[in-house]
Parts: C-alpha cells; sequence; structure tokens
C-alpha cells in the first residue's frame, strides 16, 4: 500500500526500471533469502524452491517496467514467488494423481485432526498443515508481514488470512489446555 | 462489553488488526474479567509459540550460498537473450501500447479475414461451456485469457508460432501473467506444460463482450489504424480465431434488469436471498436461455449465471475428473472448481466456482469469494 512503501525499496525500483542493472541485483540480494524460505516451506524441496525463486526475478525483471508502484516491490515479488510455487505444487500433483487427490481434500479443507493428533512436536504439527495455512504462517510469523499485506500477497480476502492464523492458534491452545506440552 | 463480543476481538487484537479503540475496550474488560483473560492469555501463548516455531522453522532453512550469483547468471542471460527488448522506446514497451496493438490486430482481424476464420456456430458452443471466470476487466484481460489457450487448431499453427516470437513483447509488454502461468517467462517456457497445469477457462461471452472491445484500453481509432505491419498480417488469423465472442455474441447478448431479462427469457432467474455484507448487484446480462448477475461485494466480484444446460455445458463426472470438488447445494450434486489467477501487476487470487443443474438449468457461481460464501450464496437461490 502507497503508506507503507518503503522509499528506498522505491528507489532501487525506479532506477532498476530506467535499466539500472545493479540496481536490480540489488533486489535480488534484499529478497532473495527470505524467497527461498518461504518457497521452502511451501514446497518442501530445496531444488524447487530455487527454480522458484530463480524464475520469479526473472519474471519480474521481464515485467519491470510496468510495475507501477501500486504496491510494493516485495508485495509484487511475493505475489509471483507464491504464484510459482502453487504452479509448481500444481505440476507435481498432476504428476502424481494419488497424490493430487490429498492436496485437493486439503486444501480447502479443515484440520486434519486425526492427522495432528499424537504428534507432540510442535514444528511437525506446523509442518503437517496444509499448503495454504503454512503459506499464511510463514509470511505472518517468519516474514513478519501484516495481514492486510499478506491478503494483498495471496489474493484472499483479510478475514481469510486471520481465519488462518486463528485457526491455527486455537488449534494449539486446545494442545495446550489437553495440558500437552510441546518440547521447543 | 459482553464476553462473547470481546472474544470475537481477542483474534484481532493478536492479529494486530484492531482499532485502537477497540483495543482500549479489549484491555479493559480483560483487566476485569478472569475468563476473558484466561482465554486471551492462551491464545497469547498459543500465537506466542506459534511465532517462535515457524521463526525457527525458517531460520533453520539454510538458504544455497550461490543463491543470489545462480539468479544474477539467469538475468544475464535473459539480457542476451533479448537485448531487442531494452532497445524499445518505454512507450512500445508499456501495457497500453500492446493493448492497443492488439486491438488493431482484433479488429482488423475482424473485418478483414471474419470470413476467413470464421467458425462461429463450434465457438459458441465452446464459449457457452464454461461459466464466468472472468475477473477484473482490466486491458488485456480478454487477451490473455484467449493467448493462455495451448490448444490451437493445427493450421493456426504457423500464426501461434510468430505470435509467440513476438510474444515476448506481447506477453511482457501487455499481457499479464494468468493462472498458469505466475509470470510470463514460466508460461512461456514451460510451454504446455504449464499451461495444462490449470484447467485454462474461457470466460463467459457476456463478459467477454463487455470487456472484449471495452476494455482493450480504450483503443483510439487512430491510432489502432498504425500497427506495426510486420505483425498485424502475421497474427490477425490467431487473434481473430480466439476472439469470436466479442463479435458473435455481441447480436445476442442484452443487459438490463432482472426483470427485463426476466421478460425477455420468459423465465425469472433464481435471485440469491443471501448475499455477503455490502454485495450488491451491479448489472445483469443475457442471451437467449441464459442470464448472468454481476455482483460486487467490496474488491470482490461474483457472478451467479443461470443457464439451459445445452448451453452451459455443465457434465458433474466431467468436472470431478478434470479435479472439482463435489459439494452440495441444497441436497444437490455440485461441483467446486478452485483456480489461481494473476493479474497485470501480478496481484493474484483465487477464483472459485461452485456449478450444479436442477429443473432444467444449469447454475454457476463464481467468484473471488471463499468457497464457504460462494457455497451459502449458492443454496440461498430460489
Amino acid at each position: 500500500m502507497p503508506g507503507e512503501k518503503n522509499l528506498s525499496e522505491e528507489n532501487i525500483v525506479r532506477m532498476a526500471q530506467s535499466g539500472d542493472e545493479d540496481a536490480f541485483a540489488q533486489l535480488v540480494h534484499m529478497y532473495s533469502a527470505d524467497a527461498f524460505r518461504t518457497a521452502s516451506v511451501v514446497l518442501r524441496n530445496r531444488s524447487d524452491a530455487e527454480d522458484v525463486v530463480q524464475e520469479a526475478f526473472l519474471t519480474c525483471y521481464r515485467k519491470l517496467h510496468s510495475f507501477r508502484m501500486e504496491s510494493s516491490f516485495k508485495t509484487w515479488f511475493y505475489r509471483v514467488v507464491v504464484n510459482l510455487c502453487y504452479d509448481r505444487l500444481r505440476k507435481i500433483n498432476r504428476e502424481n494423481a494419488a497424490y493430487g487427490r490429498i492436496s485437493l481434500s486439503n486444501r480447502t479443507g479443515e484440520w486434519d485432526m486425526s492427522e495432528v493428533e499424537g504428534r507432540l512436536d510442535l514444528k511437525e504439527m506446523v509442518a503437517s498443515l496444509s499448503t495454504e495455512h503454512r503459506l499464511v504462517l510463514t509470511l505472518y510469523y517468519g516474514m513478519d508481514l501484516g495481514v492486510q499485506k499478506i491478503s494483498e500477497i495471496l489474493g484472499i480476502p483479510a478475514g481469510t488470512v486471520k481465519s488462518r492464523l486463528n485457526s491455527a492458534r486455537n488449534l494449539l491452545k486446545e494442545r495446550l489446555e489437553r495440558g500437552r506440552e510441546y518440547a521447543l | 462489553m459482553r464476553c462473547d463480543a470481546v472474544k470475537l476481538m481477542i483474534d484481532d487484537f493478536l492479529d494486530k488488526t484492531i482499532s485502537v479503540k477497540k483495543a482500549v475496550i479489549v484491555e479493559e474488560h480483560l483487566g476485569k474479567c478472569e475468563s476473558c483473560r484466561d482465554e486471551f492469555e492462551k491464545l497469547q501463548r498459543a500465537d506466542a509459540l506459534l511465532r517462535k516455531t515457524v521463526v525457527e522453522m525458517v531460520s533453520q532453512i539454510e538458504v544455497p550460498a550461490d543463491l543470489n550469483g545462480r539468479i544474477k547468471e539467469a538475468l544475464a542471460r535473459e539480457r542476451a537473450r533479448r537485448p531487442w527488448m531494452r532497445r524499445l522506446p518505454p512507450v512500445l514497451r508499456s501495457p497500453a501500447f500492446a493493448a492497443v496493438l492488439l486491438a488493431a490486430v482484433a479488429v482488423a482481424g475482424i473485418f478483414g479475414m471474419h470470413g476467413l476464420f470464421n467458425r462461429d456456430a463450434r465457438r459458441t458452443d465452446v464459449v457457452m461451456q464454461e461459466p464466468g471466470i472472468a475477473y477484473q476487466s482490466e486491458a488485456g484481460d480478454a487477451y490473455r485469457e484467449e493467448l493462455k489457450k495451448s490448444r490451437v487448431p493445427e493450421e493456426n499453427l504457423a500464426d501461434k508460432n510468430i505470435a509467440q516470437e513476438n510474444g515476448s513483447m506481447l506477453q511482457f509488454d501487455g499481457i499479464p501473467p494468468g493462472y498458469g502461468e505466475a509470470g510470463s517467462g514460466a508460461g512461456q517456457e514451460k510451454g504446455p506444460d504449464s499451461q495444462a497445469a490449470v484447467p485454462v477457462r474461457q470466460s463467459l461471452p457476456m463478459e467477454d463482450e463487455k470487456r472484449g472491445v471495452a476494455g482493450t484500453g480504450e483503443p483510439s481509432p487512430s491510432i489502432t489504424g498504425e500497427p506495426s505491419p510486420s505483425i498485424t498480417p502475421s497474427i490477425t488469423p490467431s487473434i481473430t480465431e480466439k476472439l469470436p465472442m466479442s463479435v458473435n455474441r455481441a447480436q445476442t447478448l442484452k443487459k438490463g434488469t432482472l426483470e427485463e431479462a426476466a421478460r425477455e427469457n420468459d423465465f425469472s432467474p433464481a435471485r440469491p436471498s443471501y448475499l455477503p455484507g455490502g454485495a450488491e448487484l451491479q448489472d445483469v446480462s443475457w442471451s437467449p436461455g441464459q442470464v448472468c448477475q454481476s455482483y460486487r461485494s467490496g474488491g470482490l466480484h461474483f457472478k451467479i449465471v443461470q443457464g439451459r444446460p445445452d448451453l452451459m455445458g455443465f457434465d458433474y463426472e466431467e468436472e470431478l475428473r478434470q479435479g472439482g470438488k463435489p459439494v452440495s447445494i441444497n441436497g444437490l450434486k455440485a461441483v467446486l472448481q478452485q483456480n489461481r489467477f494473476e493479474t497485470e501487476d501480478g496481484a493474484a487470487g483465487t477464483e472459485t466456482s461452485v456449478r450444479w443443474t436442477t429443473g432444467g438449468w444449469t447454475f454457476a457461481v463464481s467468484g473471488g469469494l471463499p468457497p464457504e460464501e460462494l457455497i451459502k450464496i449458492a443454496s440461498s437461490l430460489k
């Protein structure tokens, strides 16, 4: 959102738009690591994550001139990363039809309690959540992005972002209430 | 303030999406209500644990040491591959220019090549099969939809190839990435593979009629008459092939009120008795045997299409085979489909549709709302 724009980022983007290749390299330095981590959480595969980050930068590079600064570069870039991740997941799903069905049933689904039940390790619990939930948790807690930004990145209503955060919190709260502590 | 109201606000409080005024109310309440304070503390603890866990998980992911180096190499290859890109004056690289160019091509195609490449009869059916997956009526949207289709008839392959070569410009300069693409480069490099990743949706003709001409960046006739001659004739056939609905449906498509639609169609389109907060009917369009109601709720759009089954081409079993999810609308078998899409500036979203057939009609409710909301709207149609 315009109010939240980082001025120095904006300057760098403008320089990159005018053809300054070093400026674009600077954007790569600023965002590649976090993008790689986010993609890794979604894809659970380092090599796929690296491909996605590379593709995302190429995409932004090619389309940089049409970027109107209506959102921050970071938001735009993350959108591209997330979409490429979804593309890749779809490809994986297609290649493995059986897996695709599982993924589909989890996609919009509620928590798979039986899956989560019985797991003591909190990281495993987070890892067992649906892609969409993991993504929201990663962006919110891991990348420290706010609800509004995440809703822009994912193209979903802020209410949906919140409900994913809330359901994760509530799930954990219930587990804690049952007296099961997580070893951290 | 009542406890249940406060409990609802606790999540907002933790998400930091609460207004200062409400935060003060919540804090005051927590100060004197033990039950709410207990709930808040538990959720706060869960929140802190989640943060700690996720931060740890994320920071444990080791970033490849040469990641940036490899990205820069890829960028250098890209620059070497498309040196002409950088020589183009900015105006020629703008989406508006590409839109104008495409509009010119379409116009040339429609008037010049119509007879040669007309496939109205067949195309109409195809077009009618997929109810509205159309979204923001931005310039180039219709073209984006069309360019995404990998199923180009053989006789147009040559045109497609040329279009693709030029496509570097068409795509990068004006045609934003679509669903499967998430970046034009990706889509292009992966070719048919990536396109097949998502069921390619065609938009409802009504929508296209609305956007197809009006939504092309308001091309001015004086400019549209001046496309690059080397490009125009070569891509004209495929564009013409791909844009018939804006022409073919124009004569039959009408706009007006629901009452007019009902009168002209001899049936009363079903209306939703439930609408999400703030949702309003934006417009109604129809062609014989099919009525489309477009609603807007805040920044989100959704559509309700009611049409004769032969026009809607909905096949329950087939939809499921293509990855649709079975859902129930008032006990009727329906299919939920979700597709990611990306708009011009990279905004991503999910387009969801619910479709089913009952009583001689096929219904399609689609838009950017969460599936639950769409199902709720669908279930409320009367």
